[in-house]
């Protein structure tokens, strides 16, 4: 197990090295928009900058600066037009609260809904409650979350005045800032649930319809006791791994949910410095989208192995 | 009766059977049930699947042949029918599509001077609107207006547009508000504010404005008969803000969302295919060497590809001296778009093939295969990969809805290149920004795309049951 999480971890960071050290160069090879007059201007000193990150020197040499300033002083250049001068690392980690507070409302939202509704729909499988959620489901997994939000806002909030029509600054009242979590929360956590309630009814259905469970029944257990000790728990193993990978999911966010609703997260940070070119906070962004996507992965991957013994990730024949 | 064992039997006893007939296999009355036919068998018990397959060829139809259905082309547009609401003459008098939009709340001083409500005929209830605005608490009466917007515009603004000529002699003062009181009621309501109790009396006004004679005989005179809004032009799902036609829009936008889907499924199964068999059947070194490639790849997020793409397409464009890649991806940017999500999307099915690979490569009819003196291009194509055509199908039909929606999403993002791209996700990116005053401009490209999304995922899932039973219900 310690040989395959090594390796795994070991083959994480390899991947991100060589996307980020692609996407560094790609980037740097672009024609570059350096306002030193601008930043002149606002008093900074941009000779110590232009040592620090090599400037005006070659490609090759700037991506060698860049590797040992990110590794050696956690600097990953300085933002040069979103807000000029400041680290951009720090630009993109002081929205990551916004980002992470929807997110973790939405998880704490869809968690026991998901395994609510597969739970219900397992037990009275091929019976109405079954079809019904069933139907939701594909459909939640179906609809795109934009299209969602994008309904939420019209009706609940547009056309019936319930929440607020667009996210609000960071200085409104509790009671403001509650109401105007709920669309994002919301439009987040129908598609978690729909897929978890898949997931959980599809464990479920098989756990109960095994012969342990017969075992128990013809031992003296009612159908309850049966489904609350022996099948819920038996089910739950492969299920930890996507509610494990939904709580790294926090951390990045929804992007389109950010844009749409206006919600001042990550999300926002990484397409305004698009639309400016600031490329440092570009970067700065891409590594952070990617190792979330990774470290997800990886997680979910070792999880399996942790929970469930009987599993062994990567063994050989 | 005892057995004589020594009892001679002679051989007249014996006489030979069916020796004038010749005895061949019998043909099986019924008829052969093949792989394909099998599935088929199968996929048409799933009832849901079915449906979503003809709704899929319906939007697909439509993709084809809607552009072409009105007058209007893509191309069409005119600015001064900016933003109107559907129009589909059949289902007005239903009061469905009847080209009318709702102007909620508007205050009742300002119904005169809008030149925007003009054409107006119609119902509104006065209602009290409390606004707060820090302690001060403003109280007015406002109406709900449900306005016309085609006889207003065509009545109006187009004689402007087209004839040239102004009317300036129109002013609030030719048309004039008449007002009936209906029935007077009091009615109270707990302030939302304060929490007091408040008592008011009001009155149900019917509110009609109509123009005046003068304004119908201008338009006489010009040919245009106010009074049949029929006789107008209809957009059956209304005009977006530079005037062009929706319907032929969101069929456009629903073929070009299509035809990125069509095109990364190609390239995917075609990559995906060759890369498969390859690192499967060939196993060993090759095949460790290419997994690592594949798991290098899979790292690798649509956002980063796009946002690359992007910057490096749009310093394309600004250069003054565009190379001839720059200029085709400028008249092609579906192409652009489609690139960066194929970058990823082959993993799967090179995934699926290989392990198809693995289960088959060993199994005895290839081993007999081999002895025969069979290439490995004969064993790759004509006897393991026929094994993986159900996996291939499945993944390839679950391929399209996912790009198409990861099409939408970077639209939406206004990640996509800079360029004129119609699809279904720049119409909906361009209906969110006036989702409170044109909602159908979001309404029909999101109902298109969520039947899309629906009926594929649907589709894929029957597919999947009909071609490997054994994984019913497993999600």
């Amino acid at each position: 197990m310690l040989r395959y999480i090594i390796k795994r971890v070991l083959l994480a960071s390899l991947t991100i090295t060589i996307i980020l050290s692609i996407t560094f160069i790609l980037v740097k090879k672009l024609p570059q928009v350096v306002p030193i007059e601008l930043l002149m201007e606002d008093g900074f000193d941009v000779e110590i900058w232009k040592a620090k990150y090599g400037w005006d020197q070659p490609i090759m040499a700037q991506y060698a600066l860049w590797v040992r300033n990110v590794i050696v002083d956690w600097d990953w250049g300085i933002s040069m037009h979103m807000s000029p001068g400041n680290e951009a690392f720090s630009v993109l980690s002081r929205n990551l609260p916004t980002t992470m507070r929807i997110n973790i409302f939405s998880f704490l939202v869809a968690m026991p809904l998901g395994f609510l509704f597969g739970i219900v729909a397992a037990l009275k499988k091929n019976k109405w409650p079954d079809y019904l959620i069933s139907f939701f489901v594909i459909i939640f997994i179906s609809i795109p979350s934009f299209v969602v939000v994008t309904l939420l806002m019209y009706f609940p909030a547009y056309k019936w005045g319930w929440f607020p029509i667009q996210f609000p600054p960071s200085n409104v009242s509790t009671a403001a800032m509650a109401r105007g979590m709920v669309l994002p929360v919301l439009a987040l956590a129908f598609g978690p649930i729909a897929s978890l309630t898949r997931y959980t009814r599809a464990e479920l259905t098989e756990v109960l319809t095994s012969e342990f469970l017969l075992l128990a029944r013809t031992k003296g257990l009612n159908k309850r006791q049966t489904v609350l000790r022996h099948a819920l728990r038996n089910s739950m193993v492969p299920l930890i791994g996507i509610v494990i990978g939904n709580l790294v999911g926090i951390i990045g966010g929804s992007l389109i949910i950010e844009q749409i609703y206006g919600v001042n997260g990550v999300g926002s940070v990484f397409l305004l410095a698009i639309q400016l070119l600031d490329y440092n906070v570009i970067m700065v962004s891409l590594a952070f989208y990617t190792s979330i996507g990774l470290i997800a992965s990886l997680i979910v991957d070792l999880s399996y192995g942790i929970v469930d013994p009987r599993i062994r990730m990567g063994a050989r024949k | 009766m005892a057995y004589n064992k020594n009892e001679k039997m002679s051989n007249d006893l014996f006489h030979f059977t069916h020796i004038d007939e010749r005895i061949l296999d019998e043909q099986f009355e019924t008829k052969p049930i093949g792989y394909f036919k099998d599935a088929l068998i199968r996929f048409r018990k799933n009832k849901a699947s079915v449906i979503a397959f003809f709704i899929l060829v319906l939007i697909v139809l439509m993709a084809i042949i809607g552009p072409f259905l009105n007058q209007y082309t893509i191309t069409y547009s005119n600015a001064s029918l900016d933003y109107l609401p559907p129009k589909i003459n059949l289902l007005a008098k239903l009061g469905i599509a009847d080209g009318q939009k709702i102007y909620y709340g508007v205050a009742y001083s300002t119904l005169e001077i809008n030149y925007d409500l003009d054409a107006i005929v119609w119902m509104s209830e006065p209602y009290q609107q409390i606004t707060v605005e820090g302690n001060k608490e403003t109280m007015r009466t406002v109406v709900d207006i449900r306005v016309d917007v085609y006889k207003n515009r065509f009545g109006f603004r187009n004689i402007y547009a087209f004839g040239g000529e102004e009317l300036s002699k129109l002013t609030s003062q030719d048309y004039y508000v008449k007002h009936v009181v209906i029935e007077e009621e009091i009615f109270s309501f707990i302030h939302p504010v304060t929490g007091e109790l408040i008592v008011t009396d009001t009155s149900v006004y019917r509110v009609t404005i109509s123009y005046k004679d003068y304004y119908y005989s201008e338009l006489a005179k010009r040919g245009i008969n106010i009074a049949n809004t029929d006789d107008y032009p209809s957009f059956w799902f209304g005009t977006n803000g530079a005037g062009f036609d929706l319907f032929t829009h969101v069929w456009t936008g629903a073929r070009t969302s299509l035809l990125i889907g069509f095109y990364v499924m190609l390239v995917t199964v075609s990559v995906g295919v060759v890369w498969g068999s390859i690192s499967g059947y060939y196993g060993g070194t090759a095949d460790i060497l290419m997994e690592r490639f594949v798991e290098i790849i899979s790292g690798v997020p649509w956002l980063v590809t796009m946002t690359l793409i992007k910057m490096y397409a749009d310093a394309g464009m600004r250069s003054a001296t565009p190379s001839p890649a720059a200029v085709f991806f400028q008249e092609n940017p579906i192409f652009l778009i489609a690139i960066a999500l194929v970058i990823t999307s082959w993993i799967g099915t090179a995934g699926s093939v290989r392990t198809q690979f693995y289960r088959y490569k060993g199994r005895e009819f290839v081993l007999a295969s081999r002895t025969l003196g069979a290439k490995d291009r004969r064993l790759i194509f004509k006897h393991i990969l026929p094994n993986a055509i159900g996996p291939i199908i499945t993944g390839s039909v679950l391929i399209i809805p996912s790009a198409i929606f990861t099409e939408s999403a970077i639209a939406y993002l206004n990640l996509g290149p800079s360029g004129t791209i119609i699809s279904i996700g720049t119409l909906l990116s361009e209906g969110q920004a006036v989702l409170t005053t044109a909602p159908h401009m979001v309404m029909f490209p999101a109902f298109i795309i969520s039947a899309l999304m629906i009926s594929f995922n649907l589709f894929g899932n029957g597919l999947r049951d009909a071609f490997n039973p054994s994984l019913r219900g497993v999600e």
